[in-house]
């Protein structure tokens, strides 16, 4: 048989491709990579993830006010749609970016690797992301950062941890907000803390409330700022 | 998810020259938070009108493995939890051997596409 005839295949004929390519681990692997490069400008990362309306924004709003006379701070905000929280973070002092994902549920490596490309990172020395409000599928996409982050608040009720327990196994802070509204709530905050350490006896979690300032010190300590 | 699997098998047949796409083998982890269901529905919706209309999606489930970095076990995530989480799958939590903390997925974390099978006009640069 010559090679011609070897690479030439008749119209209709079946040909079988083996491809073995993970798409979860190429996102991993770009991970990895903005990693390298926040490494690089020794820019301090956390990813904050939680529903909606938990506190996010708030609790990083707190922190710059908290933090900016010490860090220079940038924050990427991941959101459906609308740059409200982008104007947000950047009321209370930070330089912002808004990614709105459209019908995306969360943000992935490469929204954070074009992200960052529009960042001056020299010129940053913390850089808060704030994912998509959704405590399920930013679990399967690591961004890259340094810290993972999860919000939770007391007004989503007593079961939000023990029901997610894939994003609290990655966090390394788990912070349970509105503390102020437990006792109309009816939920323990003991009893929340016990979920997150039993899934993830590795995890720091920490009690706030923003609107009462509550808990702000012990959230720096664990973020180790 | 989907739409991201769906592009990647279009390209490949693509730059292999194909008329159509038969088959297309898929794995996924059963840590991650995709449903055999739910994809194999989405990627017959989303493959309409395109050159794997026609593709027969063979989607498998690939099992949890950890590795324990304190006493070097490697196998099966074995969950002693509550029954709800062992209903479909578990988060693994400890080491089935030492109960130690430290565990790192080593398997059951991946979307994989394995291998397609195209109907060519001729094969491809």
């Amino acid at each position: 048989m010559s090679n011609k005839e070897i690479l030439s295949v008749s119209e209709g004929e079946i040909l079988d491709i083996e491809i073995e390519e993970d798409l979860l681990k190429a996102n991993r692997e770009l991970a990895s990579a903005n990693r390298k490069i926040l490494d690089s400008c020794n820019v301090k990362s956390i990813n904050v993830m939680g529903s909606i309306g938990s506190g996010k924004t708030s609790i990083i709003q707190w922190l710059i006010k908290e933090l900016k006379n010490k860090y220079r701070i940038a924050v990427i905000a991941g959101d459906v749609t609308t740059d409200i929280d982008a104007e947000r973070v950047r009321e209370a002092g930070a330089k912002s970016i808004q990614i709105n994902t459209g019908r995306g549920c969360h943000l992935d490596a490469l929204m954070i690797r074009k992200a960052v490309k529009k960042l001056d990172l020299k010129q940053i020395d913390l850089l808060f992301i704030e994912n998509v409000g959704n405590l399920i599928c930013p679990a399967d996409f690591p961004l890259g950062t340094h810290i993972n982050m999860v919000v939770v608040s007391v007004t989503e009720g007593p079961y939000m941890i023990i029901k997610h327990p894939f994003i609290v196994k990655e966090a390394n802070v788990v912070v349970i907000n509105k503390i102020d509204l437990a006792d109309q709530m009816e939920v323990e905050i003991d009893k929340l803390v016990d979920d997150a350490k039993k899934i993830n006896p590795l995890t720091k979690t920490v009690a706030t409330s923003v609107k009462e300032n509550m808990g702000l010190k012990s959230l720096i300590n664990a973020l180790e700022l | 998810m989907a739409s991201a699997i769906l592009q990647r098998i279009l390209d490949i047949a693509e730059e292999k020259g194909a008329i159509s796409i038969k088959e297309a083998n898929i794995l996924i982890g059963e840590l991650t938070f995709l449903d055999r269901e739910q994809l194999a529905f989405a990627l017959r919706v989303l493959s309409k009108e395109t050159m794997a209309e026609k593709c027969k999606f063979k989607i498998s489930v690939v099992k949890a493995k950890i590795k324990c970095s304190e006493c070097g076990y490697r196998g099966k995530a074995i969950y002693d939890g509550p029954e709800y989480h062992t209903l479909n799958f578990a988060v693994p939590l400890n080491c089935p051997n030492c109960k130690g903390v430290k565990i790192k997925v080593t398997e059951g974390k991946e979307v994989l596409i394995r291998k397609i099978r195209l109907k060519v006009n001729s094969i491809g640069k």
